[in-house]
């Protein structure tokens, strides 16, 4: 593995777009990536805040107005300006506009359709709309306590599920038609999204994932200094661990939240390092890279040393034989994997 | 930015004025709210103000 390249000053960490593109926080100012140097949009500042991609655009986010990036031409124009307090995006057809009612963490929202440019239907609710899919409407309150599906013809509830005795932790996901909730005792539970029916409940299971591609698996290693650690791949489909297994004298910290992920390998960053003794850390941060087809480990490179939490390597990201780690000092290092 | 005062000695009003008035990184924010697309800092703020118990416990030492 060899460092090509430093940049300063990244804000916010990169997200994979496409073959081509990523986008990147620049001095709190979104910017387009391209894998080396950061390229811009033409003649568009877009502050950094949200953004979603849906096909082959760019939907980013502003108090009362969202742009929208041609990832084609990188032209940019005003997609909607809206005068509701929130504006929730489903896809580039239909959206809701949301208004506070006077009722504590109440909305009433409206779901438009762009094509027929009318309001559809109307609903008042504690829940808003998340971003889990471009296609059903998905909603959960703010403490994730709660989530519900609504019908997009009729505005009707579909179905409702309560997390409240077994609260979300971690990132929920939706594969396939199964929506994945990962809860504070463990457990990672498949729910139909068709339904909301529970498809299977599996206990001891890590909170986070990465879906390799061109499967449906989840996988993911949490570990700590002690020796402690949880590699699985999880089939969210038949809802079975397919690998549940622990990695011998393994002394470095990681979650899945520090990884990504290709069809071939699984990559973890590590920033604490034990002795073994389970008494003694050291702030040494490493790359690591896991076979998934062996599930074992290939290699463990040792990338920097970080004086504090703050300064942490984040998540890396991998495009080609480029693999790219922003730290907390807003760095990011490039660097390039010979295979 | 925070004046240093110890949050023991402040009440739930206070820290939540605190932090409505302090500059949070969007990133920081978007981490509370994996589900949300761009969740204000409003979001926040409701948030810790609906699960201020579970997040501080105040003791007097």
């Amino acid at each position: 593995m060899r460092l090509r390249n430093k940049i300063g000053n990244i804000t916010f960490p990169i997200s994979f777009l496409n073959d081509k593109y990523f986008i990147i926080g620049v001095n709190n100012e979104f910017q387009l990536f391209d894998g080396s140097d950061v390229v811009g949009f033409k003649d568009t500042k877009i502050k950094e805040t949200g953004f979603k991609k849906i096909k082959n655009k760019l939907y980013f986010f502003d108090e009362k107005k969202i742009t929208q990036i041609d990832l084609e031409t990188l032209n940019g124009k005003v997609f909607l300006e809206f005068q509701s307090d929130e504006l929730w995006l489903l896809n580039d057809g239909f959206y809701l506009y949301a208004n506070k009612t006077t009722e504590r963490r109440e909305y009433k929202f409206d779901y438009y359709s762009k094509v027929e440019n009318r309001i559809l239907w109307s609903a008042i609710d504690k829940l808003e709309l998340t971003n889990l899919s471009n296609k059903f409407l998905i909603f959960s309150n703010l403490n994730r306590t709660i989530y519900a599906r609504y019908n997009i013809i009729s505005g009707m509830k579909i179905w409702t599920l309560d997390f409240s005795e077994n609260r979300i932790n971690g990132n929920v996901l939706l594969i396939d038609n199964v929506l994945v909730f990962p809860t504070t005792n463990q457990d990672l539970i498949g729910i139909e999204i068709e339904t909301g029916k529970e498809l299977w409940r599996l206990p001891n299971c890590n909170l986070h994932h990465q879906q390799q591609p061109n499967t449906n698996y989840l996988v993911g290693l949490a570990s700590n200094s002690f020796g402690d650690n949880f590699y699985q791949v999880i089939d969210p489909i038949s809802g079975k661990k397919l690998i549940d297994k622990k990695f011998k004298d393994f002394f470095y910290e990681t979650q899945p939240t520090l990884a990504c992920i290709t069809a071939t390998h699984y990559y973890f960053i590590s920033n604490v390092i034990g002795d073994g003794t389970g008494t003694k850390s050291e702030r040494l941060t490493h790359l690591g890279c896991i076979n998934l087809q062996t599930h074992e480990i290939e290699w463990i490179e040792k990338v920097g040393t970080t004086a504090d939490r703050r300064s942490s390597f984040q998540k890396p990201e991998i495009n080609g034989n480029k693999i790219y780690l922003l730290n907390g000092e807003q760095t990011l290092h490039i660097y390039e994997l010979e295979r | 930015m925070y004046d240093g005062s110890k949050v023991s000695s402040l009440n739930k009003t206070q820290i939540l004025n605190l932090i409505e008035n302090s500059t949070i990184p969007q990133t920081t924010i978007n981490k509370y709210f994996p589900d949300l697309i761009n969740p204000p800092k409003s979001k926040l703020i409701d948030l810790l103000d609906d699960e201020f118990n579970n997040i501080f416990k105040v003791i007097n030492l």
